[in-house]
C-alpha cells in the first residue's frame, strides 16, 4: 500500500505543480503559416508555442484524403518540429495537432496548407461504390448491350438495306449478338440495381434489388434496347419486304435507346444533347453495323460485290461525319473545359477513346479512298486487303465500345463541376440569434463561407467580430479557425477557408455582440468531395 | 485500496480542472443570499503580451459590488439600473454597479496577479445553476475575452476562452 500512496502523491504533485503557473500553450507561429500557398512540399513543418509543449497526436490529411500518423521532435523554446512525408503531392494538406503543454492541458488546432494550386482536391473516385467484381460485371453488361444494338441491329439494318441477299452475309454473327443483346439485358437491369443499392451478387435474388433496377432510368434504355433486338431478329426472318421496314424500325429504336439514359442525355441543355446522342448512336449501328456483314460479303467473291460496296460507299461518308459531328457536341458539353480531359477520370476514357479513334479512321479512310474503288474497278485482289482492314477495324471497334462502356463509371466534368459549384448551407437557430452559413462551392477545397446572423427578433444582428470554427471531431481534426470579415451589406465573409476533406463538418460562428457577449451558435455542414 | 484509487482519480480530475482554467475566480462555489469575495487570477497575458487592462461586468441579481483598489492600477466602475430592486439588508437596490475596470499595470506575461471585489448574490439566482463573470482582458497586443459561456450540456473546457463563473448552492440558514 504504501508505494502506492507515494506513486498517488507524486503523481498528484507532478500535476499540480506545473498547473499552479495556469499558462495554456497557445500556437504563436507556424511555418508554413496557416493557409500558406507553397511552391514545393516542405520537409519539416515548424510549430512554434509560447511555452514547451510535447506533441500528442498529429495527423496529416493529404490532398488525396489519406491520413498519415506524424511524429512531432520538440527542438526547444516552445518549438516543435514535424518531418512531412516526401511523398506528400500537390494540393491542399491539413495538419491536424494536439499538444500538451507544461500545464498538462491539451491544445489542439489545425493548419492547413496548399503545394502548388490550393484547393486542388483531386478527381472524386469513379461512382458506383459496389465491389471490383460487381463492377466489371456491369461495364461487360454495358459492353454486351453496345455490341448487340450498334453490331447486333446495325448489321440487321446493312443486311436487308445495303447487301440485300437472301442469305445474309455474317448472319450468324449478326444473330448472335442479338441474341447476346435479349440475355444480357435482364441481368443488366439487375446489375444496375446492385450498384444502386451497392448490394453483394447474392442479392440478385431480392426483390428490392430489381425494384431498383427497374426503378432507375436504365430500365428505359434495357426496354427499348431489348425492342430493338426483338425487332431486328424478326427483320432477319421476315420476308425481305417487310423485313427492310422492320430492320429500320429497329434501327430508330436502337439509336434511341442511349438517349433514354446516362449521362449525355441527362445533359443540359437537353434540346441539344438527346438529339445528339440519337444521331451518335444511329451513326454508330450503320457503321459498326455494317463491318461484319461488309467483312462476309467481302470473303465472297461475286458480282454484288461491286453493288453493296457501292451502296455502302454512298452511306458511310454522310453517317460517320453525322456521327463525329453528334460525338463533338457532346465531348464539349460533358468535358466543359479543356484541362477536364487530363484532370478527370471521365477525360481520361475520352482520350483512350480517341487514340483508338484515330486508327480506326484511317481504316475506314484507307477503305473508302482505296481499297473500295480499286475493288469496283474489278481489282479482285483488293478484296483480301479490304477484307483484313474490316477485320481491324471490327477489333478497333471492340475496343473502342469496351472503352466507353467505362463512362459508365465516370461522372463527366459538367456534372461534376455542377455538383461541385452548388454551395452548401447551414442554418443555425437559437433563441437569442441565427445564423445562415453558405459554402461557395460546397466541396472540399478552397470556398468562400458567408454569414448572415440574424436576431432572435429576426431583425439584422449587429456583430463587432464574426470568427468561424471548423473542426471534425469524429475523424480527429482539430478546430480550423478563420476570422470572418464584414462586407458593406451586412454579410461577414470567410474569403481563404481551406476545407480539406469531405464529409460532415462541425461548425460554430462566433459573433461578439458587445464588449462582454459572445453569441455562440453550433451545427453541422455537409461538404461534398 | 480502490477508495484510494477513486480518491486519487478525483484529486487528478480537480487538479486538471483547475489547469483548465485561464481567468478564474478564486471560490469557484458560494451559497446564493450571501457575500462573495471574488478574486479574478490573471495567470498570463495576451500570447505573451502584459496586461493593460481588466474589465469584468457583474451578470444581474448580483448586487452592492464594492471593487477593490490596486495600487499601479486605476479603478472605475460604471453603474447602471438592474433588471430588477433587490431587497439589501431591508434597503431596495435598484442600481448600482455593473461593470469594474482596472487599468495599469503592465502586468506582465510571465507575472501572476489577483483582482478582488466584493459582493452580494441576492437569492434571486437559482442554487445549482452558475453565474458567469464575463472578463475582458486587453493587452499592450492582442485581447482576450474570457465571455464564452457554456451552452447547454457543455462545459467550460469545450472553450477556448471561457468566462469565469460561480457554482451556487443553496443558502444557508441565516442566524
Amino acid at each position: 500500500m504504501q508505494p502506492l500512496v507515494t506513486l498517488v502523491i507524486a503523481l498528484l504533485v507532478a500535476v499540480a505543480l506545473p498547473a499552479a503557473a495556469r499558462a495554456h500553450a497557445s500556437l504563436v507561429g507556424a511555418e508554413p503559416a496557416d493557409g500558406a500557398v507553397l511552391a514545393q512540399t516542405p520537409e519539416t513543418l515548424r510549430l512554434t508555442f509560447n511555452e514547451p509543449v510535447a506533441p500528442l497526436v498529429l495527423t496529416l490529411v493529404d490532398a488525396a484524403g489519406v491520413r498519415h500518423q506524424l511524429a512531432g521532435m520538440p527542438a526547444g523554446d516552445g518549438l516543435l518540429e514535424v518531418p512531412l512525408p516526401a511523398s506528400l503531392g500537390t494540393g491542399t494538406h491539413a495538419l491536424s495537432y494536439r499538444v500538451v503543454s507544461a500545464d498538462g492541458h491539451p491544445v489542439g488546432g489545425t493548419l492547413v496548407f496548399s503545394v502548388g494550386e490550393p484547393g486542388a482536391v483531386p478527381a472524386p473516385s469513379p461512382a458506383g461504390t459496389g465491389d471490383l467484381g460487381l463492377r466489371i460485371a456491369v461495364w461487360l453488361a454495358r459492353v454486351a448491350l453496345s455490341v448487340a444494338l450498334f453490331i447486333g441491329v446495325g448489321g440487321a439494318f446493312f443486311t436487308l438495306w445495303i447487301a440485300r441477299r437472301a442469305d445474309p452475309p455474317a448472319g450468324a454473327a449478326v444473330r448472335g449478338a442479338l441474341g447476346l443483346g435479349l440475355v444480357v439485358l435482364p441481368i443488366a437491369v439487375g446489375l444496375q440495381g446492385l450498384d444502386a443499392l451497392a448490394a453483394p451478387f447474392d442479392a440478385l435474388t431480392q426483390g428490392a434489388t430489381w425494384r431498383a433496377g427497374l426503378g432507375s432510368s436504365f430500365a428505359l434504355t434495357a426496354l427499348a434496347a431489348g425492342c430493338a433486338c426483338a425487332l431486328a431478329l424478326g427483320a432477319l426472318a421476315a420476308p425481305p419486304c417487310r423485313g427492310r421496314w422492320l430492320a429500320l424500325a429497329a434501327l430508330l429504336v436502337a439509336a434511341a435507346a442511349p438517349a433514354l439514359s446516362g449521362h449525355a442525355s441527362v445533359a443540359a441543355p437537353q434540346w441539344l444533347t438527346r438529339p445528339a446522342v440519337l444521331v451518335h448512336a444511329l451513326g454508330l449501328a450503320v457503321w459498326l453495323g455494317a463491318l461484319a456483314p461488309l467483312f462476309a460479303v467481302l470473303r465472297r467473291v461475286g458480282a454484288e460485290q461491286t453493288a453493296v460496296l457501292a451502296r455502302f460507299s454512298r452511306l458511310i461518308l454522310p453517317t460517320v461525319g453525322a456521327l463525329a459531328a453528334a460525338g463533338i457536341v457532346l465531348a464539349i458539353v460533358q468535358l466543359g473545359r479543356t484541362d477536364a480531359l487530363w484532370t478527370t477520370a471521365y477525360g481520361a476514357v475520352f482520350i483512350a477513346k480517341l487514340a483508338l479513334l484515330v486508327p480506326l479512321l484511317g481504316l475506314a479512310a484507307l477503305n473508302r479512298l482505296l481499297f473500295a474503288p480499286r475493288l469496283m474497278r474489278g481489282g479482285e485482289e483488293a478484296a483480301t486487303a479490304f477484307a483484313r482492314s474490316v477485320a481491324g477495324e471490327i477489333a478497333l471497334v471492340l475496343a473502342i465500345l469496351a472503352t466507353a462502356a467505362l463512362w459508365r463509371f465516370t461522372p463527366p466534368p459538367r456534372a461534376l463541376a455542377l455538383a461541385g459549384a452548388a454551395p452548401a448551407t447551414l442554418h443555425i437557430h437559437t433563441p437569442a440569434a441565427m445564423a445562415d452559413v453558405t459554402a461557395v462551392p460546397g466541396r472540399a477545397g478552397r470556398l468562400t463561407a458567408t454569414i448572415v446572423l440574424t436576431g432572435g427578433d429576426f431583425r439584422p444582428l449587429a456583430a463587432r467580430e464574426v470568427t468561424l470554427v471548423l473542426a471534425q471531431p469524429a475523424a480527429g481534426i482539430e478546430p480550423i479557425e478563420r476570422r470572418a470579415h464584414p462586407t458593406p451589406d451586412g454579410v461577414w465573409r470567410v474569403e481563404d477557408l481551406v476545407v480539406p476533406l469531405p464529409g460532415r463538418w462541425r461548425v460554430r460562428v462566433d459573433a461578439l455582440v458587445g464588449d462582454f457577449d459572445k453569441a455562440m451558435l453550433e451545427g453541422d455542414i455537409d461538404i461534398r468531395q | 485500496m480502490s477508495r484510494m484509487f477513486i480518491a486519487a482519480t478525483a484529486a487528478l480530475c480537480l487538479t486538471a480542472s483547475a489547469a483548465a482554467a485561464h481567468v478564474t475566480l478564486e471560490t469557484r462555489e458560494a451559497p446564493v443570499n450571501s457575500t462573495y469575495k471574488g478574486v479574478l487570477r490573471i495567470g498570463h497575458g495576451c500570447d505573451g503580451a502584459a496586461t493593460r487592462t481588466v474589465r469584468v461586468r457583474i451578470p444581474e441579481g448580483v448586487i452592492a459590488v464594492k471593487p477593490s483598489p490596486k495600487a499601479g492600477w486605476t479603478l472605475t466602475t460604471t453603474k447602471g439600473r438592474y433588471a430588477k430592486t433587490y431587497d439589501y439588508y431591508g434597503t431596495p437596490m435598484s442600481e448600482g454597479v455593473t461593470e469594474i475596470t482596472w487599468t495599469g499595470g503592465p502586468l506582465l506575461d510571465e507575472h501572476y496577479d489577483e483582482f478582488v471585489f466584493r459582493a452580494r448574490l441576492t437569492d434571486s439566482l437559482k442554487p445549482g445553476s452558475v453565474v458567469y463573470f464575463p472578463v475582458v482582458q486587453e493587452c499592450e497586443k492582442g485581447v482576450h475575452r474570457w465571455i464564452e459561456i457554456p451552452a447547454e450540456g457543455k462545459s467550460a473546457d469545450d472553450y477556448k476562452e471561457p468566462a469565469p463563473g460561480v457554482k451556487l448552492t443553496p443558502a444557508q440558514a441565516t442566524h
